[in-house]
Formats: C-alpha cells, structure tokens, sequence
C-alpha cells in the first residue's frame, strides 16, 4: 500500500536504471573493499602465523645445501631437500654469547616413487631441546604423545585410511598421523613433523631401498639444521654475525631475512589492494554524485511536487536519503557476499595467480571488514545524498515549479 | 476559513546586477474567503504565479504577512508550515508535476498518505479522476500521459483531500474547451461546497465562474 515510507521502494523500482546505477557502484565498491581487507588481513594473518610457528630467531644451515634450500624464500617456495652437516656444530652455536636456545633439526625429502605416499619435506625435532615445535604439537589436537612412527602433518598434506588408522607412507613405511596443524599459508603446511627416531627410521628404509645418496649423512653425528633463540636484549642480527664469525661452513639466517619474501607479499597485495579501493571508492561516490546531478531536474520537480502537497523539508530528505541508502547497502552487500564467497571458493586459486599465500579467517571473523565495508557504501551514499540534496536546496520549490513542461 | 495577505510584496534580485531588485509583486492586500471562487487574470510574467505561490507558503514575502485564519504563515517552522499546506490547501502548481514512478491513481492520493497512515481515499479519487475524464486510466504511469491528461491530474490531487482552500495556477493551461469547461465547473462546485478558490489564469472562460475578477498588470493587482 503506497504511505511515505513505502516511497522510496516505489522511486528505486520506478527509476530501475538509476537504482542499478548506484547499487552497481556500491557493488564493486564493497566487493573490493571486503574483498581487499579480506586479503589483506588474512597475508598478514598468515604471516604472523608462520613467524609464530617458526619459533625460533635464527636457522643454521650448511653451507653445502645452498643449491637445495635457500632459507630467504624457503617459506615461500621451496621443493623438499635432504641436507646434513656435523652435530657438533651445535655445541659450538650453544656456547655463542647471546644464544638462549638452540635445538637441531633433521631433514628428508622423501621420493615421489610409489614407496611413498607423495614427495614431501620430513622435518625431525630433537625432543629433548626443541622449542619450535612441540609448542604447537600440544596447541594441536593430537592422538596423545607422539611416538616413534607418529607424525603430524601440515594443513596441504594429504593421508590415507588405513584400517591402524590414518597413515602416510614413506619408504614403505607407514607413519601414523596423529594430528594436522592448521594452516599457515607458508611452504610449512606441505611439510611432515616427525620427531628424531623416527626419521632415523625412515632414513634407514631409504638407505635399504637405494634411495639414500647423502654421503655426508653420518648416523648419529648428523643434522640438517640448527634452530636458534636470542637471550633477550640481543639484536638475532648481532648473534647470527657471531655465529657466522665463529663457524665455518654454515649459512646463517635469521627469522626476519626469512620471512621477507611472505612481508614483501604482503606490502605488495595490500598496496595493490588499497590503491584499488580507494580508487574505487572515490569513484562510487562521485557515481552517487553524477547518477544524482545528471537526474536533478527531473528530482528538483518531483521534490518541489511533494512541497506543494506539504511534505516537510525533513520529509522529502529522508525519502531521498532512504533511497540512497537502500540502493547502496543492497548493492554493497550483494558485493561483499559475492567477494567472500569468490575468496573463499577460489582462494587458492587466486592466491596462486596473485603469487600470494593467505590463510582466509573463519567467516565467524569476517563480520568486522563486512561491516566496515557496508559502513563505506552507506557513508559515500549518504555524503553523495547529501551533496546533491544541498544544490536542490538553492533553488526553492516555488521556482521548480514553475519552469516549463 | 479565511485567507488573508497583507501588504505582501515580493522583489526578486536582477541577475547580474546585486544592488537592483525587480519587483514582480506590488504591494498588495488580497482576501479569499470560504465559499468564494476568485479568478485573476493577467498576461504572462505578470506576476500572478508569484502572488500566487506567496499565498500558497511556497515562497515568502519580501515584505508583508500571510494570514490563514490570523495564523501568521511565514512565522511557521517548515514542518508546521507544511502539515498546515498539505492540510488545508489544494495546490495545482503552474506546471505539470506528478512523481514518476506511482501510478495516476497512487499520485491523485499522494497528499492524503503523508501525514496519515490511513487507508487512501481511492474511491474519492477514481470518482474524481472520472469526472476529469480520467476514469479509465488509473494504473496508468505518468509518463504515459498527454500533457492535458497530466494537467487534470495535478486539478484531482489539488482536491482529493477536499480543502478550505484551493490555489489553482493556469488549471486549464493545454485543456482543449471541454476539459476546459469540466475543470472550472469542477473549481467552481468546490467553492459551492465551501472551499475558498483562486484561479490564476488567462483564459476568458474562468471569469463566468468568479464571484469577483482581478487583474494583475507587471506587479500590480487592480479590480
Ligand atoms: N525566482 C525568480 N527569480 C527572479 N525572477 C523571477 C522569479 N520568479 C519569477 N520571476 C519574475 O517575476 C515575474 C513574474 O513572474 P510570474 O509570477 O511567474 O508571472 P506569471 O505567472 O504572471 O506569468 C517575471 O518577470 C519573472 O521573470
Ligand atoms: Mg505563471
């Protein structure tokens, strides 16, 4: 039934190309920007996790393996590597001033035949000193303790059901995974977790197969890497220089020349991004504008009718305003929705054309770059509203009135 | 009810000159009583409209009062103002105005939803709109519509909520003679019912119909 407030609905379907106009802009307005904090947030999200999960302020690697691993875009990109040097390079980093914690680590890759459920990095802790990652061993939901042949997998890393259970396979060997790790968006979420025994284990299987072809592997006194805490009050840089000075044969990085590939995507997805919506959101509001200006006779006539009946100043503001509103929120919303739901089924895609990693938050977490994303539309809806309200103003609805047919 | 302008005058400023004003209404008393049907004629940009939207509280006074019933108009806030326009006066504005995307019937009503949820009048109004030889065309959109056809729109939304007062500009402006003839009879009926009715016009048919004929000659309204 037609009141005052069903006007604006009744304006919005009577003027259908004007309305599709504005909600159009919001549209993508919205759609951006949910779509770009979304992104945004979630490269950043991902790249706390992985520094968190890298726990450790400095890696040590020999310098042999640099053709198989460099540590500046292994986080990023890498392919599974085997490399090993003496433990007692160990000792040697423990007694460096500044060096709180240092635990190895042990590496395989496993082969892509068919002994192996898929070519993987194998990463071994030291269950006596590690630190980097058993803290997120027991942050995860696991099968109890981990065993010998236990595993956890990262997020990208598929298993088979076996009827022990779940199972991954290497060497012919079957591994029971325990747990997954939630995903990071880094080179971490393609990597096994093991812990030293086991992956002994599963180099003795290789070794039996004629697989194994690290001459430099030396049972007991062999480790792929050294995972390094500063004592508080000391620069990692200052500490992996001492390193360096005091080793010969190790390549020494810390955790930030790590992570400055996943920064550097960063900065560059959220400068791209931001560029993209405030060009955008400019753009919806002079939009707003324009649709307005470019209607503002016929309006200022329609406006200067409602006048004469005695509708209030207020009146006719509010049924504009209302209209604006109206279109831009249900443009801007259909647009964050379609956003989310494209980031979300097509993440990955997109994160591998735009060359970035991302974790997207649950949705449950979504809400805030939603609202913020409508607040935009309604806001550049309401100033564009307003703005055109104001020149309408200037002219009194006497004289609209009496201009001709 | 009794409508009463007093020593109203309107200058306008001359475009291009700040310290010029054009006066387009002279200094002037004017009375329009219930039951009166008053009929001012003029030439074109004599100033009829301009009288006629002052009456109207479209536009204020450079100097002088609107009175509606000893209610001071122009001393009114903008809501006030306009709940007492919407309330008591039928305005058919000089041009052709109707809002685009409501039907003919939803635009004769219009006036009568704005300040009250009750059900629209529409049976008054497809009465009204078959006496303006409208009757078939109630769905219809305005855009639809010839420019006589609109016209007789705008006279059935002036009268749909049966004001003390009609303010009519040009009502049969583009009419050919027998709309011409029913929109008077039907201005005139208004006033027999008790309405206070004033035709700005050029058209010579209207002074039958007037009680008292005015004339407005650049500003200056005479006998
Ligand atoms: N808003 C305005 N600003 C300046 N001049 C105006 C304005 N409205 C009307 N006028 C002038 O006042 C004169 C009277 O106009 P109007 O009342 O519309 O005449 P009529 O209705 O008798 O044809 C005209 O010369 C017109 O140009
Ligand atoms: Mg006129």
């Amino acid at each position: 039934m037609l009141s005052i407030k069903t006007l604006p609905l009744r304006n919005l379907r009577g003027y259908a190309a004007r309305s599709a106009a504005v909600a159009l802009f919001a549209f993508l307005t919205a759609a951006v920007l949910f779509g770009g904090t979304l992104l945004t947030s979630s490269a950043r999200n991902s790249l706390h996790t992985v520094q968190a999960r890298l726990g450790a302020d400095i890696m040590v690697t020999p310098e042999s393996a640099k053709n198989d691993f460099d540590a500046q875009t292994a986080l990023i990109k890498a392919e599974p590597a085997s490399f090993y040097m003496d433990a007692a390079a160990l000792e040697q980093i423990r007694a460096i001033d500044g060096v709180e914690r240092a635990s190895p680590q042990l590496f395989l890759a496993s082969a892509k035949a068919g002994c192996c459920s898929a070519r993987l990095q194998m990463i071994a802790f030291d269950p006596e000193t590690d630190f980097t990652i058993r803290p997120w061993i027991e942050d995860t939901d696991t099968l109890g303790e981990m065993g010998l042949m236990d595993v956890v997998i990262g997020s990208n890393v598929s298993w088979t059901s076996a009827s022990q259970g779940d199972v991954i396979r290497f060497y012919d060997s079957d591994c029971r995974v325990i747990g997954q790790f939630a995903a990071t968006g880094s080179t971490l979420d393609s990597a096994v977790y093991m812990n030293f025994d086991t992956c002994k284990a599963l180099i003795q299987a290789c070794r039996e197969k004629g697989l194994f072809k690290y001459g430099d592997f030396d049972g007991e006194r062999s480790i792929s890497s050294v995972m390094v805490r500063v004592k508080k009050g000391y620069a990692a840089e200052e500490v992996a220089k001492a390193i360096r000075a005091r080793l010969d044969g190790v390549s020494v990085v810390t955790a930030s020349d790590m992570l400055l590939g996943l920064s550097e995507n960063l900065s560059r997805v959220s400068g791209a991004a931001r560029t993209l919506m405030l060009v955008l959101c400019l753009l919806g509001f002079f939009m707003a504008v324009t649709v307005f200006a470019l209607m503002i006779n016929e309006r200022q006539r329609e406006f200067a009718t409602l006048r004469a009946m005695g509708a209030s100043k207020s009146m006719v503001a509010r049924v504009v305003l209302t209209e604006a509103m109206a279109a831009n929120l249900a443009g801007a919303l259909a647009g964050a929705v379609t956003a989310g739901v494209v980031l979300y089924a097509f993440g990955a895609f997109i994160g591998e054309k735009l060359n970035v990693r991302f974790v997207l938050p649950d949705l449950s977490q979504a809400w805030l770059p939603l609202m913020l994303s409508l607040l935009a539309a309604g806001l550049s809806a309401s100033l564009g509203t307003l703005i055109a309200l104001k020149r309408i103003g200037r002219t009194d609805a006497a004289c609209a009135l009496k201009e001709g047919e | 009810m009794k409508l009463t302008a007093l020593s109203i005058k309107k200058d306008f400023p001359r475009a291009g000159r700040t310290s010029n004003f054009f006066t387009a209404v002279r200094e002037t008393d004017f009375e329009l009583c219930s039951g009166q049907m008053i009929v001012i004629t003029g030439r074109s940009g004599s100033g009829k409209s301009t009288l006629l939207n002052m009456l109207a509280g479209l536009l204020k006074p450079s100097a002088g009062k609107v009175l509606l019933d000893g209610t001071d108009v122009y001393s009114l806030g903008d809501r006030a103002l306009s709940m007492l326009r919407n309330r008591f006066i039928g305005l058919i504005p000089q041009s052709n105005t109707a809002l685009n995307s409501l039907t003919v019937l939803e635009n004769v009503v219009l006036p009568t939803v704005l300040y009250s949820p009750a059900e629209p009048p529409c049976e008054r109004a497809q009465a009204l709109l078959a006496q303006l030889g409208l009757g078939l065309m109630p769905g219809e959109k305005p855009g639809a519509l010839s420019g006589g056809e609109l016209r007789r729109l705008c006279v059935a939304r002036a009268l749909i909520s049966q004001p003390g007062l009609v303010l009519a500009d040009e009502p049969t402006a583009g009419l050919d003679d027998e709309n011409t003839l029913s929109v008077l009879s039907l201005l005139r009926k208004s006033a027999d019912d008790g309405a206070g009715v004033l035709v700005v016009t050029h058209e010579k048919e209207a002074e039958r119909f007037a009680d008292s004929v005015f004339t407005m000659n650049a500003g200056l309204l005479s006998r």
